[in-house]
């Protein structure tokens, strides 16, 4: 009686499409089980700006510096030595 | 210099130095958070009330609209991506447009009433504030249209000087708010409740867009909610999706597919129930909820008949319609 492998004689390039298509597959899944969900940030975040381009209009009076209402600052964290 | 945390929306974005909130616009500068776009408008038009759309404030009215850069929601059907999406810094147009002048232009044009729309307005908070006093004391209206995404305290204190509200309630389940928006259902229904507790003329906009939130038993469960926590009275706007930004790929809304939606809507008892952006339905007018009489007829955004009396009430059986008409 002969082994799978055998009746199948498989080839290496079968073998790596093989592999291929498995990863394929795993990457579908995990996109699907993950529901997309990394596609938009998180609540808290916050964004990287172009600070050169936003200081050079506000300057230019194009934008505003008006300070805003409803926010605290967070207390600074401390270093290794326990400065502020 | 620390982070500062941004406490308008219920995002809470805690802010690096140098850096902005989710929105685009409140930047931390100095370890303070700075209001980029007050006073700088990226888009000014005069359009009828009913392009907001209301339909129960003030029919036929001029609004001054104003938009800015930046917004805190991210939805991917966007109608105005090219604002919303975007920082102050990264606009082509920005006009220089302080409260006192954005009454007085108003003014210029005829206008009954300024509205703070197109982007979330919720994001040019301080901007719409101090313009909405100055109105106010010019005898002019204030009108939102936000999603809702917004603190209660803050939102508090805008409902002071805000006259009349239309509110994107944009779904009902938390994973469409989320997978969509960028953002979450509970706040948004805990605004449509402030307004209507603060006394503001609200309608609400549902968008429905073909197999993402088009679900008639969604639809259904929402007027339910919509009936028990701002009134029958209340006007329901489901309006017509085209294709946009990043849902483009969809078609627009089957007009069957709104025809239905209004069915669920007025059989749990919605009064006022409207189909927009499909011009020339007679689902654009009015009627008496009382005895079905033709009160205001309407073409697109523009109103042809108003039979309503001058007390706003039908001329027939006397029923006092809910809004505000003069």
């Amino acid at each position: 009686m002969k082994g799978l492998a055998g009746r199948l004689r498989l080839h290496s390039h079968d073998v790596l499409l093989v592999a291929f298509v498995g990863v394929t597959l795993l990457g579908i899944a995990g996109v699907l089980g993950g529901g997309g969900r990394a596609v938009l940030p998180d609540v808290g975040g916050s964004r990287r700006v172009d600070l050169e381009a936003l200081t050079r209009r506000i300057e230019a009076g194009e934008l505003s510096a008006r300070e805003a209402l409803w926010y605290h600052a967070e207390p600074a964290e401390r270093d290794g030595q326990g400065r502020l | 210099m620390g982070k500062v945390v941004c406490e308008l929306c219920p995002r809470r974005c805690a802010i690096p130095e140098g850096g902005a909130g989710d929105c685009r616009v409140r930047v931390n500068l100095d370890g303070r958070l700075r209001a980029t776009t007050y006073g700088h408008p990226s888009a000014v038009h005069v359009d009828p009330m009913e392009k907001k759309p209301l339909y129960h404030f003030r029919p036929g009215a001029r609004v001054l609209s104003i938009g800015t850069a930046g917004c805190n929601l991210h939805c991917r059907h966007c109608q105005n991506w090219q604002l919303s999406q975007r920082g102050g810094e990264e606009m082509e147009v920005l006009y220089e447009a302080p409260p006192e002048a954005v009454v007085a232009l108003a003014e210029v044009q005829g206008c009954r009433a300024i509205a703070y729309t197109y982007n979330d307005p919720i994001v040019f908070y301080e901007y719409v504030l101090d313009t909405a006093e100055q109105a106010r004391a010019r005898g002019l209206a204030n009108v939102l249209v936000t999603a809702g995404y917004v603190n209660r305290e803050p939102l508090r204190r805008l409902c002071a000087v805000v006259d009349a509200v239309n509110t994107d309630l944009k779904g009902f389940d938390e994973r469409f708010y989320r997978d969509v928006c960028g953002a979450s259902l509970k706040p948004v229904l805990d605004a449509l409740v402030t307004f209507r507790e603060e006394g503001v003329w609200q309608e609400v906009t549902h968008l429905v867009i073909p197999t993402v939130n088009d679900d008639l038993t969604m639809i259904r469960r929402m007027a339910r909610w919509h009936h028990d926590h701002l009134g029958a009275d209340t006007p329901l706007h489901l309006s017509r999706f085209q294709p946009m930004y990043r849902l483009r790929n969809l078609p627009p809304t089957p007009s069957e597919v709104l025809v239905r939606a209004r069915e669920e809507a007025l059989d749990v008892g919605l009064h006022h129930v409207y189909i927009g952006n499909l011009f020339g339905h007679e689902a654009e007018s009015t009627h008496c909820p009382r005895d079905g009489t033709l009160l205001i007829r309407r073409s697109g955004f523009r109103v042809l008949e108003n039979h309503l009396t001058e007390d706003g009430r039908c001329p027939v059986c006397r029923e006092r319609i809910a809004g505000v008409w003069s």
